[in-house]
């Protein structure tokens, strides 16, 4: 009987021992599990605790700088704000929220702050805020608060149905177990359900309504760079409409001379300059080209047929020049192609390439808006990168230059005294916005161990930028 | 006989069990590593300020501030590199090296719009925007020199997208809302909006 039963017993003794561990392990693969979800939903709550805290600070802040009666006083509010819709956002955008919500409400904050901080800039500059600034301000306070209150209540009902963010993002529902511990979802999102995208009825009641609440704010236009106006700019430098055919024969008029290319592809570009795109391979290559066979780019607008970008995706060989070389076949490139009068500003050589700036010289003041960064090959001088969005945009006939109200010796006194200035130049400069032109005078200076570019408006005397000059092995770099 | 076929029935069972948390092992490994990823969300050095209107008023656009002193490729300029170069690499293989350019400008434009997050980490680590980032494929395969280069182009400001901050492939499933984005251009098998 005993000899019988001795190999199953041995057999039941193995069983058990497997199960047990079998057992241990998956529990232990649970515990693991749970504690980084944990973790993860601690982030999540931290994140819209935060941001729901901001929200409520900010509005309060816009309306003690209402209240201010100086602007001085308001400016330090203005800032206040600022730093605090930055940290919003950035607590905002950490969440998983669907595209449509995050992109309306994220645009709302950034804009406060963005107007804001335009705010403070121009009482910076000695420029107090206007009726119209004032009125946008209230109004954005009370939309601010109105906010704030919503993302109260959203969090107090949150906190009431045991709401978990880690949910949302798997896309099913999270369960407790009588122990506490977090079961994570199983299975994957609905197939029909936006990719990508948390389905907003997970979310906790109340954000449906901020979405679309977001969405309704009037058009905000200000002198910033997330103002509304920026979207419907023109460009500046038009011409008659150019067929896909007559526009192919343009671009191919700017290909440098050197290798033979043959057309294969063409696209329309409907961007902020409506364009055709003309993609190029090699001539070798040309017959039944596959996508990464496409090795040049050209763009050329809709309207006069302008250069407005080149991209050549080929490697560079051994450099046989150097910068300054390199910037002159840049500068004989413009000059052949109808870009006249142009100088170049800044520059680097790296990997084989050099990247210059070109900017439009206009009765001897280097226009900043009117700009051209070229890429030419050190090895031999021809031209692979070309980008003139800016020059298109910008680039027109501005007439006279209006006499400045400040000599270059006044305008001196707006410096830092400790700056030892290099040289002075004319120049027209961009606004914030980036729309907008201001005349100022460049100075060129040290600062213990370290250049600047700062720019003293000619009309007022005031500082309006300050930009370091980075001097590397590579070149120069402006920030 | 009964008894030895349950025996190995219950055998086969567990085996087949501990096999699919096996797999389960691996997407736990690729769930802590997304996890670190979101939770830690210093990666390199952005700011806000970096993205300057000033810089974009001269042409340049850098997703860090280089720091006084440090030659124009400082390890927080790297470190930035290093990630986008990934993304392209796990989004726009295959594609023309003007559509791997593109991926990358995409998530740069998005650290100037007032839509999305203010710097370049932000953008990168958003909950859900780049599906191969919270499936774990960036942190899979390191980036290819073309990957490289296409994202120190776009770092240094070149943008075949004009201004896109949306890229999609229009043969897979997308959400409504994103297709009524207006869209500027095509390449390759992407289609880019704004």
């Amino acid at each position: 009987m005993a000899r019988k039963a001795a190999p199953w017993a041995a057999a039941g003794v193995i069983l058990v021992a497997a199960l047990a561990v079998w057992g241990a392990w998956t529990a232990q693969l649970g515990r693991s599990n749970n504690l980084m979800t944990l973790q993860l939903e601690a982030e999540r709550q931290r994140n819209f605790m935060e941001l729901t805290s901001r929200v409520q600070i900010l509005q309060g802040l816009m309306a003690k700088g209402l209240a201010a009666g100086s602007a001085s006083q308001n400016m330090l509010y203005m800032g206040e704000v600022y730093r605090h819709t930055t940290a919003a956002v950035s607590n905002f955008m950490a969440l998983p929220l669907p595209g449509p919500l995050s992109a309306s409400t994220g645009k709302f904050l950034n804009q406060v702050g963005d107007f804001a901080y335009s705010v403070a800039r121009n009482e910076a500059a000695g420029r107090k805020m206007t009726d119209q600034q004032r009125s946008e301000l209230r109004r954005l306070q009370k939309e601010a608060d109105a906010l704030a209150r919503q993302m109260q209540q959203i969090g107090a009902a949150a906190a009431q149905t045991g709401f978990r963010w880690t949910a949302v993002q798997s896309g099913g529902p999270v369960t407790a177990n009588a122990a506490g511990w977090l079961r994570p979802p199983r299975g994957l999102p609905d197939q029909d359900q936006d990719q990508d995208q948390a389905p907003m009825n997970l979310l906790p009641g109340g954000f449906e309504q901020v979405g679309p609440q977001m969405d309704r704010l009037p058009v905000l236009t200000y002198d910033g760079p997330f103002s509304d106006h920026l979207q419907k700019r023109k460009p500046a430098m038009g011409g008659e409409l150019l067929s896909e055919a007559d526009a192919r024969q343009r671009a191919m008029s700017y290909i440098p001379v050197g290798t033979a290319y043959l057309p294969v592809d063409s696209v329309q570009v409907n961007g902020p300059i409506p364009a055709f795109a003309f993609r190029f391979a090699p001539a070798a290559a040309a017959q039944g080209a596959r996508p990464t066979d496409f090795t040049l780019t050209v763009e050329v607008t809709q309207a006069g047929g302008h250069l407005l970008s080149l991209l050549n995706a080929r490697i560079a060989g051994n450099p046989t020049m150097d910068l300054e070389r390199a910037k002159e076949e840049g500068l004989s490139y413009l000059e052949a192609h109808g870009f006249a009068g142009m100088a170049p500003t800044f520059g680097t050589a790296e990997d084989g390439f050099a990247t210059v700036q070109y900017v439009a010289k206009h009765q001897g003041a280097l226009a900043y808006p009117d700009q051209v960064k070229i890429r030419i090959s050190l090895d031999n001088g021809e031209v692979v990168g070309f980008d003139a969005s800016q020059y298109v945009m910008n680039h027109r006939e501005r007439g006279a230059l209006a006499k400045p109200a400040v000599v270059p010796t006044e305008a001196a006194r707006a410096l830092n005294p400790d700056l030892q200035v290099e040289r002075v130049q004319m120049a027209l400069i961009p606004t914030e916005a980036g729309d907008g032109e201001v005349l100022a005078y460049e100075f060129l200076g040290h600062l213990e161990d370290e250049t600047f570019l700062v720019y003293v408006n000619a009309e007022t005397g005031h500082e309006e930028r300050i930009l370091q000059m980075l001097l590397t092995e590579e070149g120069t770099l402006a920030l | 006989m009964g008894t030895r076929l349950m025996l190995l029935l219950v055998v086969f069972v567990c085996l087949s069990v501990t096999a699919c948390f096996y797999l389960g092992v691996e997407s736990a490994e690729r769930y802590r590593t997304i996890a670190l990823g979101a939770l830690d969300s210093v990666f390199g050095h952005g700011t806000s300020e970096a993205v300057t209107p000033t810089l974009r008023g001269l042409g340049k656009r850098e997703a860090t501030p280089a720091k006084a002193g440090p030659p124009a490729r400082s390890s927080a300029r790297k470190a930035n590199e290093d990630l986008l170069a990934r993304l392209v690499r796990a989004v726009a293989e295959g594609e023309p090296y003007e559509g791997k350019v593109a991926v990358a400008a995409v998530v740069l434009n998005r650290i100037g719009d007032s839509r999305f997050p203010n710097t370049l980490e932000g953008v990168m680590y958003q909950p859900m925007a780049f599906e191969a980032v919270h499936d774990g494929r960036v942190y899979q395969a390191p980036p290819r020199a073309e990957d490289t280069r296409a994202a120190r182009d776009a770092l240094n400001g070149w943008d075949p997208t004009h201004g896109a901050v949306f890229f999609w492939n229009p043969e897979k499933p997308v959400s409504k809302w994103i297709w009524s984005r207006p869209i500027i251009k095509r390449i390759g098998s992407h289609v880019f909006a704004t």
